[in-house]
């Protein structure tokens, strides 16, 4: 069983009398890519803040490599974040605003400077100063600066904006690498979801500062495929019909409401006759095969119901 | 604490504001030495002394030139932070918000007052080597006067340091500092023309206004005054140490 990096339990963040987020909890082990989805204000970026230190929750906890509270603080140096835009001095160089983290950081191996700008490929602009880098760079060497002292969490907060599409292609390339070689966790908050599928396995919905779902890839990519999608009052009824009467075994219960099928032989008007047959009201029964954006879209829907 | 101490000193060494600060503070001191006389480049109240005080320490009289400068580095370490939002970075992944903040009054405090004490000593040795003793005092009187002045440079650091992560804006925090003596004088001069008697608050406002502070403390004064002016400094030291710990860890940024 692999370990569990990063806990959160009932997280909830008030300002004043705005909730930024909600009763939050998830799990994310040991070489997971875990993508937080969520449109914009929907509490990713408080979220991570909570997790990084920067704010304090107003109620629930957090557990990062296994410690909690004041001890948490101490496993902090074991994070790479990129929280928000990338802030770094305009009147330094991208090598030396590096150096001075390693300073802070008590990093001695100023080889690793180099090794992180390659790997977000910067090298050529190693001396040039920070203020006169475009988007993308800044964007890239805030991901050099969450790779800095290794970290065994790596935290990014919408690391593709404004890179362009080879840089968001290699940037792809650069997490898988760092997450298959090194093992390192990342959690990793995006609204263009394409992307975060690319390379998540893990995936929680966030929209309003409440959890939507939270699931895995073959969970999603399950939810996203061929399926036909039964509305009922009653799914143990309808569950129990299926099998009984139309021998469907894959199907799975959605909620009090759903039940989606995915077995891709039988018709839906036969499983309709066989639920109104054995009593089971039937509200809608339709085929459905949701794409990534309009499963999101419909778990949003569903959040705001 | 090391670690932020290694990495402040190789950014100011990168700051351009740090360079301006000590090419001022040459300046300043370079005047002195040159023309043998004090103020050549002076702010604040005119000189109060009686008797035969030289050059160096009557120059030591006028380091309320150090109130602006010490703005600097307290702006390049602590105000840039929050101008680039560089804070983030520190307290996201190595360290939390009450030890940023300690190891960021305990560096630019320690880091203002070496400088303090570091450039006017030079001073002394430069006017020593270029003039003599006629123009210069025995280093014992004349690191007596600046010794006085220190708890003073303390508390205006310690201030600067305060209002730095209270306003975590430039340019707030450059009117505010700049203004405050000028504000402080205009208040004072006010209220010595409404008290028509005994003028007991303004004489008191006056008399522990900053540059007189400094002034007083290098140049001679009672013990009950510079008694009082030592309390003053460290109320403000203490004050502004805690203010400034809880107005940054206890507000949401």
């Amino acid at each position: 069983m692999r370990d569990i990096i990063l806990r959160t339990t009932q997280l909830t963040k008030h300002y004043k009398s705005f909730s930024a987020l909600e009763n939050v909890s998830m799990t994310a082990s040991q070489g997971d890519i875990y993508g937080l989805v969520g449109k914009n204000g929907a509490g990713k970026t408080t979220f991570m803040k909570l997790i990084t230190g920067l704010t304090e929750p107003t109620a629930g906890e957090y557990e990062i490599f296994g410690k909690t509270g004041f001890a948490a603080n101490a496993e902090r140096n074991r994070i790479g974040c990129l929280i928000e835009e990338p802030a770094f001095f305009g009147n330094l160089t991208a090598k030396q605003n590096l150096r001075y983290y390693c300073e802070l950081k008590g990093i001695t191996d100023r080889g690793q400077i180099g090794r992180v700008l390659e790997l977000v490929h910067l090298t050529d602009a190693a001396d040039r100063k920070f203020k006169a880098f475009s988007l993308g760079m800044k964007q890239r060497l805030g991901i050099a600066f969450a790779l800095l002292d290794r970290p065994d969490l790596v935290v990014l907060d919408e690391p593709i904006n404004g890179l362009d599409p080879i840089a968001i292609s290699e940037m792809r390339d650069t997490l898988r690498k760092l997450n298959r070689e090194l093992g390192i966790t990342m959690i990793i908050s995006s609204h263009i979801l394409t992307e975060l599928y690319a390379i998540a396995n893990k995936f929680l919905f966030i929209d309003n500062g409440k959890v939507l779902r939270e699931v895995t890839k073959e969970e999603l990519d399950k939810e996203c495929s061929r399926c036909i999608i039964l509305k009922t009052d009653d799914t143990r009824q309808a569950a129990a019909v299926l099998e009984s009467k139309t021998g469907i075994s894959e199907y799975a219960v959605i909620n009090s409401t759903e039940i989606r099928i995915y077995e891709t032989k039988v018709k839906s008007c036969d499983i309709n006759r066989q639920l109104v047959l054995q009593d089971v009201t039937v509200h809608a029964i339709y085929e459905s095969g949701a794409s990534l954006e309009d499963y999101f879209k419909q778990l949003v829907g569903e959040g705001t119901k | 604490m090391i670690r932020t101490i290694r990495a402040e000193l190789y950014r100011l060494s990168k700051s351009k504001g740090m360079l301006i600060f000590f090419l001022l503070i040459i300046a300043i001191f370079a005047l002195t030495v040159v023309y043998r006389n004090d103020g050549g480049i002076s702010l604040g109240a005119p000189l109060d002394y009686t008797g035969n005080i030289k050059v160096d320490i009557r120059q030591v009289g006028r380091n309320f030139n150090f109130y602006f400068l010490m703005i600097i580095p307290v702006f390049c370490v602590i105000v840039s932070e929050f101008n680039e939002k560089t804070w983030k970075n520190t307290i996201s992944s190595s360290t939390s918000r009450a030890r940023f903040y300690i190891h960021k009054f305990v560096f630019t405090l320690g880091f203002s007052i070496i400088v303090f004490l570091a450039a006017n000593a030079l001073f002394y040795l430069a006017n020593r080597l270029v003039n003599g003793s006629e123009y210069s005092s025995s280093f014992g009187d004349f690191m007596k006067a600046l010794g006085n002045q220190v708890p003073l440079m303390t508390a205006l650091v310690s201030l600067f340091i305060f209002l730095s992560f209270l306003f975590r804006k430039g340019a707030l925090f450059n009117a505010v500092t700049i203004v405050t003596p000028i504000l402080y004088t205009t208040v004072s001069l006010i209220l010595f023309e409404i008290e028509k008697t005994n003028k007991f608050a303004a004489k008191w406002l006056l008399e522990y206004e900053i540059s007189t502070m400094f002034s007083k403390l290098a140049l001679g004064c009672s013990n009950d005054y510079r008694n009082a002016a030592f309390l003053i400094c460290l109320g403000v030291t203490v004050c502004s140490f805690v203010l400034g710990y809880l107005s940054f860890t206890k507000r949401e940024i």
